[in-house]
């Protein structure tokens, strides 16, 4: 038991270390006001744990994998430029080999287990005299794994308030039912290591994409807290805004478009980076991308228009409570429709 | 004649313990009490009351490992009686060579036999030849002419006497997880792979024991099993090990490729590309 007391509070982030991870986000964190800080601060632990994630990944994949999406974006690229990140919850990384089916990443992955095993990064959930059930582990995702380019995974990892209830979890997904006394010996000890006594697990989603061909930058970065340097490859931005603004913002979705505003509202709000990109380079990946970027262009304007119309339900979730605070959905539109006409007239 | 000692006795303890006794005197290494009870499942306390009152009566003698026929005339007819019968019962079973020689000259508690397939629940295919496993004290008493035949310690294995009947021409058999076990631990990916489907798929498998019974290779497989079953299926198996941390790359190249199928199937694989 004090092993595994030891090992969670390793694996966990303390609360200094949310705190820290918090300004670090969110610049004027500690002028919010209280509610808004609660939520954040519970929701900087799954952050927290998506940085670790990336920081694990990079060191034993190494030159196969690259990150990028919304997490790299929002939580290393938007602090650094001092703009509101969103909160987004899985991480998006592409394997650079590229693969044709995915059980050669499955093979990977696995490995990738037992690496972390030996380094110490799992957890053993005591739940029996010598049961344990290992945790930190990165497993198959059978429910949301559809795409035949993109392989669905999940980790499972311990968070203070963002989660199911521990003993709810392993019996609805890992098929364990606890004995009530240990139910409480377990709640004890989290009481003593987290402060709290109904600790959660919770499902870090991420995805590994074929991506063969994507450009890529190696960067340097030190997260705040406990967590370190890292050093990995991310695709090259200006390549992302690009596919974000072909295959999000202008692209035709006919009468579907209600279901992709909330990936339209996603990219619109990561195309605030656009000023601080490499301007040819940008240009160049739109020009490869779109086949035609008038029609790219007429699209963007129509979806940006419903969006500004329909958006709002979407635009109220709790992933842009920060940004809310500083600009509204109609100016977010309105900036966005602006720079794709001014990179478009550049075109 | 099936089983004639048997039915002319009609205890299974008398049965066990005669014919024991044959065999160990006929290649001449002492039998114990208590294997004849492990392997037989036999009452314990009769076992040891029947070897005492041979032993008074002078037909057994004791050496430091356990009993052995005496060189007496009661232990002569018993002798030929018993040899006779197991015999003719190879004759009607049509044993031939190295079944025969096992069935009539090898004590049933010094060998035993991994075959998978008497258990198989799900893969219906048949193995080439079964492992044979001998104990080695008899390394240099018996040869087979088989080409599977390990010679090791049996010492902790988990095999037992079929009273029901003969499994694949042997009597003595493994438990599932104890053939599972040698099959991991003792042959080559070719062979194994055409068992992995019951491995995977079977529920009541005791995954603690199967480990323990394990080799070093084996449980590194084994554990790569366990390690890729719960990364796909997200059920926990009912082991007390670190099988995550267990598994070994090279266990693990080998083991993703052959499992993948049974656990992605009726064509789940190829809907999701994997």
């Amino acid at each position: 038991m004090k092993d595994f007391m030891e090992k969670l509070s390793k694996l966990t982030p303390g609360d200094t270390d949310l705190e820290e991870l918090c300004t670090y986000l969110f610049k004027d964190y500690k002028a919010l006001p209280q509610s808004d800080k609660t939520l954040l601060k519970a929701h900087s632990e799954r952050i927290w744990h998506i940085l670790r994630l990336l920081k694990l990944m990079a060191e034993f994949f190494g030159d196969k994998l690259s990150f990028g999406g919304g997490a790299i974006i929002n939580y290393l690229i938007a602090p650094h430029y001092e703009l509101e990140p969103r909160l987004t919850f899985d991480l998006d990384t592409g394997w650079l080999p590229g693969y044709k089916a995915k059980r050669v990443v499955l093979v990977e992955i696995a490995k990738f287990n037992k690496w972390l095993a030996d380094s110490n990064e799992t957890l053993v959930l005591p739940i029996g005299k010598e049961r344990g059930i290992p945790l930190y582990l990165v497993m198959y995702d059978r429910e949301h794994d559809y795409f035949p380019q993109v392989l669905s995974l999940y980790i499972p990892v311990i968070c203070r308030h963002v989660g199911e209830p521990f003993y709810s979890y392993l019996r609805n997904r890992i098929g364990v039912e606890l004995h009530f006394s240990r139910i409480l010996e377990l709640k004890k000890l989290f009481e003593k290591t987290l402060g709290v006594r109904e600790a959660k697990i919770d499902e870090l989603r991420f995805e590994i994409a074929s991506m063969p061909n994507t450009p890529t930058i190696k960067v340097k970065q030190v997260f705040p807290g406990k967590l370190g340097e890292v050093e990995f490859l991310m695709s090259e931005l200006e390549w992302q805004i690009a596919l974000k603004i072909v295959g999000k913002i202008g692209k035709n979705f006919g009468e579907n478009i209600e279901y992709a505003l909330h990936d339209i509202l996603k990219a619109t709000v990561d195309l605030r980076l656009v000023k601080y990109l490499n301007r040819s380079r940008l240009l160049e990946h739109l020009k490869n991308l779109s086949l035609s970027p008038s029609q790219v262009l007429s699209t963007a304007e129509k979806n940006l228009k419903v969006l500004a119309e329909k958006g709002e339900t979407y635009w109220l979730s709790f992933h842009y409570t920060y940004l809310r605070k500083k600009i509204s959905l109609r100016e977010l539109v309105e900036e966005a429709l602006c720079t794709i006409k001014e990179l478009f007239s550049l075109l | 004649m099936r089983n004639a000692v048997f039915a002319l006795l009609d205890s299974k303890v008398k049965y066990a313990t005669l014919v024991e006794l044959v065999k160990a005197y006929l290649v001449d290494y002492p039998v114990s009490a208590r294997k004849i009870v492990s392997v037989y499942r036999v009452d314990p306390a009769t076992t040891y009351e029947f070897l005492r009152k041979m032993y008074r009566k002078g037909i057994v003698v004791k050496r430091s490992r356990g009993y052995i026929l005496s060189d007496g005339k009661v232990s002569r007819k018993i002798l030929e009686l018993v040899e006779t019968v197991l015999e003719e019962e190879s004759d009607e079973r049509g044993l031939k060579s190295s079944l025969r020689v096992l069935y009539t000259r090898v004590p049933s508690t010094l060998y035993y036999v991994s075959d998978p397939t008497v258990f198989r629940q799900y893969w219906l295919g048949k193995i080439e030849s079964p492992l044979i496993f001998i104990d080695r004290v008899l390394e240099r008493r018996v040869k087979l002419d088989e080409p599977k035949v390990v010679y090791v310690s049996l010492r902790g294995r988990d095999y037992v006497f079929s009273w029901e009947g003969l499994y694949s021409g042997f009597s003595i058999v493994a438990s599932p997880e104890q053939s599972y076990a040698d099959y991991l631990s003792y042959v080559t990916k070719s062979e194994y792979q055409s068992i992995l489907v019951d491995i995977l798929w079977s529920r009541k498998l005791n995954w603690n024991k199967l480990l323990s019974k394990c080799s070093k290779r084996g449980l590194k497989l084994a554990s790569a099993i366990l390690l890729y079953k719960y990364m796909i299926t997200g059920r926990a198996p009912a082991v007390d090990v670190r099988f995550e941390a267990l598994a070994d790359y090279t266990a693990i190249e080998e083991i993703v490729p052959l499992a993948t199928p049974w656990l992605f199937t009726n064509g789940e694989d190829y809907r999701r590309n994997i």
